[in-house]
């Protein structure tokens, strides 16, 4: 199966290579979700990410959504989706362990092709996050690369070096931004690569706070970065940063992970240290609105992704719960009452959600 | 430091007191009962389940290594992760591997920074006898370390009984499949009258490369990669016998191997290089004195030096690959004592006190915690051996201090463990007993627990366990084909409380360990043993052992994973093992089964791992091939069905598999 699988890899690869139809432009966001797909990501080694699709209209869950849809593909998706990517009509799934990305099609969860993520020397490169720009998915690697896929052929055209354990990535002002974590390297990086997506070039690498992770950015051309600091002498960090000047506007002593830019303000989780809760975050000087952006009581457990509805305003919450049973997506309108939420069963930590409308 | 002092002169003060207590009184003569006794034990009147393997049963299973025996008691939950690398730890009864204590002939091996013993790596060709206590140990003439574990597996590898009349040497040689060689050899001799050695090494090297079917396409075999072993053992052995009757023991242990450590298959991504290299070293002394024949008196000392070197040369997060060096020591000593009061009872008395220290070894980019555990326990017991009735009260108290180089410290430990149990044989003549037992206990956190980098927490406590166990056991003689036959049933109940557990933070990279678990578990064990009347020089023997399991995770009711059963743990398991004697020749047939489990802990299709079955064939020929040359030339067939199943979800245990080879005696 294995070599089969790499074969129509190849042979899908080449198909679209000789493909010369124009890519579908990403159609407006002004529709309302019909449905959501949501990627667990499951346990480390257990082979048991899944992705789901619950049906809005009808509130139904199929939490195996791919299998169920390709009967070829009977073990699924492999080891740890850490990224889910809906652009041009295409859904992409970054398998961090496995070390694959997986294209299918998000009307009906068909296998479109696969991407093996190899090193020189075959070996691994472990895919982490995924942003669209232009006519190119750029994926972020462990191996301190990232690898720019043709969305039209599907093939990796381009691997442009940065620092080491490249894990966030995200478009902003015609350039691309990557954090730099390197926690295995002596005391850890400290740096966002910029990326200029013509030339694939990595353009600079800027300074911003020990082991950066979470990268979010927003209309005025700004990003903030999420620096989880070393564990010992550095603690957490969050930086602004300004595209046009290149310079950081502001640092706090945030502790956050997972950061969302919506509307005017940052969506956050907390890390290693921080707060238990989501939280919305000013954008002036990234004080919580609140102790809690959940204002109705609702328990989410381990809260473990934000994604927000840029059309409804509604905001989805993953919650791991313990990390070893089915997970739950919650789904809080822009106030923080809960409207709905369902069980990922049998997704375990679920994590990243996109919308088909 | 002004502490550890009080500690050493509070040890120091319990062995100036405890033993001229136990000398002043001296009246009748104590049974000869050891722990490593040559006598089988008698397990229908113990007061806790006592199970064991000879030297003979040994030998026919498995694949020279004890988790491979121990996998034929009931109870017991070998955790195979496959092939001869692959990790292999016991837990029994669901209490978790950190409370299985091993002992090496009489001392504990240990390892503090895994809290759990690899019994893979522990070879079966020197072995006599292995012995599985679940719950307390009974004999009072222990190193105080016995009493704390939840279970006690003995291993004996040589019997000080044992007398040579000439220089004895055994020669052996084995090969098989995936690359098996392993040949090991063995010379006892005396000098003099008192002085008796034995060496005893050997080698050992398997690829490891087993087919097994690919778990994207059912119709195509891959074989195991990275998983190579090579092991070399040494041992030595002397014993000293003193005019009186007591006797020193000393023993030198050397361990050396290197192996890959294949991991988990990756679908669509196998790939597998690191690397683990072990040594591990020790020297240990025992010295028994009996005093008037009532009282008896063991002084130990142990040295265990242990290094481990892990290697990931495809590390893809750093450009160097990634290495780890740990180097672990243990510096122990221990005094007992016990002694028969008024006929009835014995009192046992025995106190250690050990220093574990863990050091990294390698360039380290985060600060190492370097700790140095202290500990020190003294356990207490009386027993009464009335005719019908057997009791043993004691309590075990437990000490323990921490000192880190670097960041906080774990929380000292300072417990008091009671154990009692008990055996009544009601009817007069008749071999049948019942016994009822509990003991309460606790586990430390392992140093791997408390200071493995971001992962470990200092401010952990340590596990509790209660044990509460209910048997019956009996033995009829009969007067046809059937010999003699045996029965033992024991239903139990353990509770573990503030189980350590390992949770992830944020993400999946963020992990740390928290006293958050709960077990209860309730089951039963029984075994059944048949030995048939020598008839037309036909022999045989049927050891049938059944356990069942229940074993529920109540951490958290709100959990949905409240009261499922714990992950890996089948509800029905069992082994049979039939042995046949005609003539010279020796047959066997053994058997596992384990039904199904889920890897996690949601009962869903999706994490279940399937049931599986698995048997194997001995046979053996020994002959005279001299005067003064004895041979057994042997051929082990495992897992004849072909099986291909897993113990662990994708770590694929090998299919059908051989060894052959033979065994020399000059």
């Amino acid at each position: 199966m294995k070599k089969n699988f790499l074969l129509f890899s190849v042979l899908f690869a080449l198909a679209f290579t000789s493909c010369s139809k124009n890519e579908t432009p990403t159609p407006p966001q002004n529709e309302p979700a019909k449905g959501l797909y949501v990627l667990s990501e499951g346990s480390f080694g257990q082979n048991n990410s899944k992705l789901g699709l619950y049906n809005i209209n009808n509130s139904q869950f199929t939490g195996n959504y791919f299998v169920q849809q390709n009967p070829s593909f009977p073990l699924g998706l492999g080891d740890t989706g850490n990224d889910l990517l809906l652009y041009g009509g295409k859904l992409y799934i970054v398998m961090n362990v496995s070390s694959y990305v997986m294209v299918v099609n998000p009307v009906n969860g068909k296998f479109i092709d696969s991407i093996s993520f190899r090193t020189s020397a075959g070996l691994p490169k472990y895919p982490r996050n995924a942003a669209a720009y232009s006519n190119y998915i750029f994926v972020t690697s462990s191996d301190g690369t990232v690898s720019a896929i043709d969305t039209l052929s599907l093939a990796i055209t381009h691997s442009i070096p940065v620092g080491i354990n490249a894990e966030g990535i995200v478009a902003a002002n015609n350039k691309l931004y990557v954090t730099n974590s390197g926690p295995f390297t002596a005391g850890y990086d400290s740096t966002v690569s910029i990326i200029d997506p013509v030339s694939f070039n990595e353009t600079q690498r800027m300074v911003v706070g020990k082991n950066p992770v979470g990268i979010t950015s927003d209309e005025a051309g700004n990003i903030y970065i999420s620096c989880q600091g070393d564990y010992t002498t550095h603690g957490p960090k969050l930086v602004k940063l300004n595209t046009a000047t290149l310079s950081i506007t502001k640092i706090a002593d945030t502790a956050t992970s997972v950061i969302k830019y919506f509307n005017g303000y940052i969506y956050a989780l907390g890390s290693y240290y921080g707060s238990p809760y989501p939280r919305k975050l000013s954008l002036t000087d990234f004080s919580a609105m609140s102790s809690n952006f959940i204002t109705d009581g609702t328990v989410v457990v381990s809260p473990y992704n934000i994604t927000i509805d840029p059309q409804s305003e509604d905001v989805y919450i993953s919650d791991a719960k313990n990390y070893v049973s089915a997970g739950e997506v919650f789904c809080f309108d822009k106030t923080g009452k809960k409207k709905f939420s369902f069980s990922t069963s049998p997704g375990v930590s679920p994590s990243k959600i996109a919308f088909t409308r | 430091m002004k502490k550890q002092y009080r500690y050493i002169i509070l040890f120091i003060f319990i062995y100036a007191v405890s033993i001229p207590i136990c000398f002043a009184q001296q009246t009748d003569t104590l049974p000869n009962v050891s722990l490593h006794s040559k006598k089988p034990i008698n397990n229908i009147t113990a007061q806790v389940p006592v199970q064991v393997l000879q030297k003979n049963e040994i030998e026919k299973i498995g694949n020279n290594n004890v988790a491979d025996a121990v996998k034929y008691f009931s109870g017991v939950l070998v955790k195979d992760y496959g092939g001869l690398g692959g990790l292999k730890t016991v837990s029994v009864r669901s209490l978790g591997a950190g409370y299985t204590g091993v002992l090496y002939d009489g001392l504990p091996i240990c390892d503090a920074q895994a809290g759990q013993v690899d019994l893979g790596k522990i070879a079966t060709q020197q072995l006599n006898q292995i012995q599985l206590y679940s719950g307390q140990v009974n004999n009072l003439l222990l190193p105080a370390r016995s009493y704390a574990y939840g279970a006690v597996l003995a291993l004996q590898s040589w019997d000080a009984t044992d007398a040579i009349s000439k220089t004895q040497t055994t020669i052996s040689l084995q090969g098989g499949s995936f690359g098996l060689i392993n040949p090991a050899a063995q010379v006892s001799f005396k000098t003099g009258n008192k002085f008796t050695h034995r060496v005893n090494g050997s080698y050992q090297y398997s690829n490891g490369n087993y087919p097994f079917t690919v778990y994207e396409n059912a119709a195509a075999t891959q074989k195991r990669q990275n998983d190579d072993m090579q092991t070399i053992r040494l041992e030595y052995d002397m014993q000293y016998a003193f005019n009186d009757s007591n006797t020193l023991q000393i023993k030198a242990y050397h361990y050396q191997s290197a192996q890959g450590l294949p991991g988990g298959v990756i679908i669509y991504a196998n790939n597998s290089s690191q690397r683990l290299s072990n040594n591990n070293n020790f020297l240990q002394a025992r010295w028994q004195k009996n005093i008037k024949h009532n009282t008896r008196v063991l002084l130990s000392a142990k040295y265990n030096y242990d290094y481990k070197v892990y290697r990931d040369p495809d590390f893809i997060y750093s450009t160097n690959g990634l290495e780890n060096k740990y180097r672990q020591q243990e510096m122990y000593v221990s005094a007992a004592a016990d002694k028969k009061l008024f006929s009835l009872f014995t009192l046992g008395l025995s106190s250690d006190y050990f220093i574990n220290s863990l050091q990294r070894k390698d360039k380290v980019f985060t600060p190492f915690a370097s700790p140095v555990r202290y500990n020190w326990i003294s356990h207490a017991a009386l027993q009464a051996n009335g005719k019908k009735i057997q009791a043993q009260a004691g309590f075990l108290y437990y000490h323990q201090q921490e000192k880190v180089k670097t960041g906080n410290a774990a929380v000292g430990i300072k417990r008091l463990n009671p154990a009692l149990s008990l055996a009544w044989q009601p009817l007069q003549d008749k071999e049948l007993s019942l016994r009822l037992s509990y003991k309460s206990m606790i586990r430390p956190p392992s140093f791997d627990d408390l200071y493995y980098t971001l992962v470990g927490n200092t401010s952990l406590k340590p596990e509790q366990s209660q044990q509460w166990n209910l048997g019956i056991a009996g033995k009829k003689i009969f007067p046809g084909f059937v010999q003699w036959a045996s029965i033992t049933i024991d239903v139990y109940h353990n509770l573990v409380r503030e189980k350590i557990l390992a949770v992830p933070r944020q993400n999946l990279f963020q992990w740390t360990m928290l006293n958050i678990g709960k077990v209860q578990a309730n089951g039963l064990d029984a075994s059944l043993l048949f030995k048939t009347k020598k008839i037309h020089a036909w022999n045989a023997q049927l050891r049938v052992n059944y356990s069942y399991q229940k074993s529920l995770d109540v951490s958290d009711n709100g959990s949905s994973l409240y009261k499922t059963q714990l992950p890996y743990t089948p509800v029905h398991s069992g082994s049979m093992m039939w042995q046949v004697t005609v003539h010279q020749l020796e047959l066997s047939v053994s058997g596992l089964f384990s039904s199904y489990r889920y890897r996690l802990g949601d009962p869903i299709a999706d994490n279940l791992v399937k049931e599986w079955a698995s048997f194997e064939v001995y046979a053996a020929h020994p002959f005279q091939a001299s005067k003064n040359i004895y041979c057994k030339p042997f051929v082990s067939l495992n897992n004849i069905f072909n099986q291909q199943y897993e113990v662990i979800r994708f770590y694929p245990m090998p299919r059908f598999n051989y060894r052959l080879g033979i065994t020399i005696h000059l």
